[in-house]
């Protein structure tokens, strides 16, 4: 429209050109206006402009394409590339198809949603439009597990602020109230466990952190203390039990420091600049005790063994907390209805919708049956195995069989494997023996991304009884549902 | 005297054993599968504790074949099959001790889950774990009076 009106108005080629620009520019700038890239796109290459505009567009292109391929195998430095494409210029809006696409796929409800009204506030074309208008009518309403991915400002994502806290309406004569006040905000969103509830990402690395913590610390260097301790306590000690304390509070690295180590490892993984010790709830009181500990002097006498018991029992305590806090940290059951899930809605997409079926057998699955993965991430390694194999099948001789089921496999620890195993009628790929041989233009490199991050396998195995081979997807079975099997 | 075998790879166990233990057993200690089998076909030996990870132990010394658990179970990834194989040490050499004829009440500090405990019993039948170093109760499971 701003166009047509310059084009009415006259005047010369270049001020037409600045005029242009400016309002393609402003619209850009006010962020609202969805037909910044049209106009971007619309001025004319050949004046000073507009041929900066596209070569703004180009550049500000390959940023977009650059995040959503990283989005797409899950890499880090999305929002960068995102927000690096976003001060170049508008996104071509065929894009928000694409990422509305992959955040369904992930199961990022929210933000597809928001994707697919980008993309069709654009008016493409009525066959394009009314795909998205029947995938966007599709989607079950969840909540977002994920904080925004694709930032369209310039806010820091980093790290949770804490809430502004209305210090002026309080008055002037309760400052150290709102002081009060702001600091409990301000923990509570500081906390491992607010971090958690909006990081779901962070749940493996934090899970393996805090198991360290509580195995080097906490189980070696602690819990031995308590013996001791209550021996001196009862008047029963002795020389030998009192070296054995000496050695396990005084001797090696400062409690503090051993402690300290093992919180910055954690804090490092996360990503945040503050001291858990300091503002966490649970984790504040433990310091406490800690130190406690760690500044006793020698020797021992009873009524100080009393005193350091307690703080013994604090931290004991306090191993606890943090194995209910893993126990609560992310798992999916595994059941016939996530198995029939990932069939059918692999089948709805059209290249696999294509391919004629003569048969689909999904396997009851075993009760109890549960995997640190989320569930999000499940599907997505299952999709993309169950589409490879219906595209494999394509070219394959009927009868055309597919097969889905879970088996648990003991380990000669103890522990268990939950095994998801794929079958297929096509010999095609049967030259893979594991996921570092699949060809990744098959979708695998987001599959053994998700591998990685999961400690889980793949194998393609020979199969018989109808079958061809089977694709086999290994992890381990969930350890935390009774939140005990952290601190070996 | 009763005789205790600690097994581990470094020597809190042992410590803890001969301050609180050695009233009720003549304490024995090894640090690899190999020596523990060395031990125990030395002489007569009533109980083990064991610990479960062996993070200071050298590749070398580990029960498992890195390579070839890297290959079944983690997509060739040799970092996660060490890491795995020093996690779950313990068990691993109660399974060899086991294999080659041993069959001693065993004792783990550590809160397994009751599914991996069932396991490990069906596994290796006498097997035992606590939660912490608590001495009378490790006392207890040692001498079988739980």
């Amino acid at each position: 429209m701003g166009l047509l009106v310059l084009e009415a108005c006259g005047g010369s080629s270049t001020a037409r050109d600045e005029q242009a620009w400016r309002l393609a520019e402003k619209a850009y700038g006010e962020g609202g206006d969805r037909s910044a890239y049209r106009l971007w796109a619309g001025l004319d290459p050949s004046g000073p402009k507009g041929r900066e505009a596209h070569q703004r567009l180009a550049l500000a292109d390959q940023r977009y394409r650059h995040a959503i391929d990283l989005f797409r195998t899950y890499q880090p430095g999305v929002r960068e590339a995102m927000q690096e494409g976003l001060a170049l210029g508008p996104m071509d809006p065929a894009h928000y198809l694409t990422l509305a696409r992959l955040c369904a796929e992930r199961g990022i409800t929210f933000r597809a949603v928001d994707f697919y009204r980008k993309y069709l506030n654009q008016e493409p074309a009525p066959a394009e439009a009314s795909a998205a208008r029947l995938e966007l009518g599709s989607l079950s309403a969840g909540q977002d597990p994920f904080p925004p991915l694709f930032a369209e400002n310039n806010r820091p994502l980093e790290s949770p602020r804490p809430a502004a806290t209305p210090i002026w309406a309080l008055g002037l004569l309760a400052p150290p109230l709102a002081l009060v006040l702001y600091l409990r905000l301000r923990n509570q969103r500081r906390s491992l466990r607010g971090l958690l509830a909006d990081r779901p990402e962070w749940h493996p690395t934090v899970a393996y952190h805090l198991g360290c913590l509580r195995h080097e610390f906490l189980k070696h260097r602690v819990g031995p203390l308590g013996e001791p301790l209550r021996a001196i306590a009862r008047a029963q000690s002795s020389a030998d039990k009192n070296q054995f304390l000496h050695d396990r509070l005084a001797q090696g690295a400062p409690m503090r420091l051993a402690w300290r180590a093992q919180l910055h490892a954690l804090e490092r993984s996360m990503g945040i600049a503050w001291k858990l010790d300091s503002v966490d709830p649970l984790f504040r009181p433990a310091r406490v005790a800690m130190e406690r500990l760690g500044r006793q002097r020698w020797p021992i006498r009873q009524a100080d063994a009393k005193r350091l018991l307690v703080a013994h029992a604090a931290l004991m305590t306090f191993d606890q907390q943090l194995s209910d806090l893993v126990a609560g940290l992310v798992r999916c059951c595994v059941d016939e209805a996530l198995l029939r899930e990932v069939v059918e809605s692999t089948r709805s997409e059209w290249v696999t919708g294509q391919v004629p079926l003569d048969e689909v057998y999904i396997a009851p699955v075993p009760p109890g049956v549960e995997v640190d993965v989320f569930r999000t991430d499940l599907r997505i390694v299952l999709k993309n195995i169950v589409r490879n194999a219906i595209q494999a099948m394509a070219t394959a001789p009927a009868p055309r069989r597919l097969a889905l089921d879970v088996q648990v496999e003991p380990e000669a620890t103890g522990e268990e494997f939950v095994v998801f195993r794929v079958r297929d009628s096509s010999p095609c790929g049967l030259h893979s023996s594991d996921s570092k041989g699949i060809d990744m233009e098959h979708g695998l490199g987001i599959v053994n991304t998700a591998l990685r991050r999961y400690d889980g396998s793949l194998q393609v195995v020979l199969e018989s009884d109808g079958y061809a081979k089977a694709v086999r997807v290994r992890f381990f079975h969930s350890q935390r549902n009774l939140a005990k099997d952290d601190a070996a | 005297m009763k005789r205790l075998l600690v097994i581990e790879d470094g020597n809190e166990y042992a410590e803890f054993a001969r301050l609180f233990l050695s009233a009720h057993f003549h304490i024995e200690v090894a640090q690899r599968s190999v020596d523990a089998l060395a031990c125990l076909r030395g002489g007569p030996m009533d109980a083990l504790l064991i610990d479960l990870r062996f993070d200071r132990a050298q590749e070398t010394d580990l029960v498992g074949d890195v390579k070839a658990t890297a290959e079944r179970l983690f997509g060739g990834d040799r970092d996660r099959a060490l890491r795995h194989l020093q996690d779950q040490q313990g068990v691993l050499i109660l399974a060899e001790l086991r294999a080659a004829g041993f069959g001693q009440r065993a004792v783990f500090i550590h809160e397994f889950l009751p599914r991996r405990m069932e396991n490990l019993r069906r596994l290796y039948g006498l097997v035992f774990a606590l939660p912490s170093f608590d001495s009378a109760a490790v006392l207890r499971a040692l001498e079988g009076a739980d």
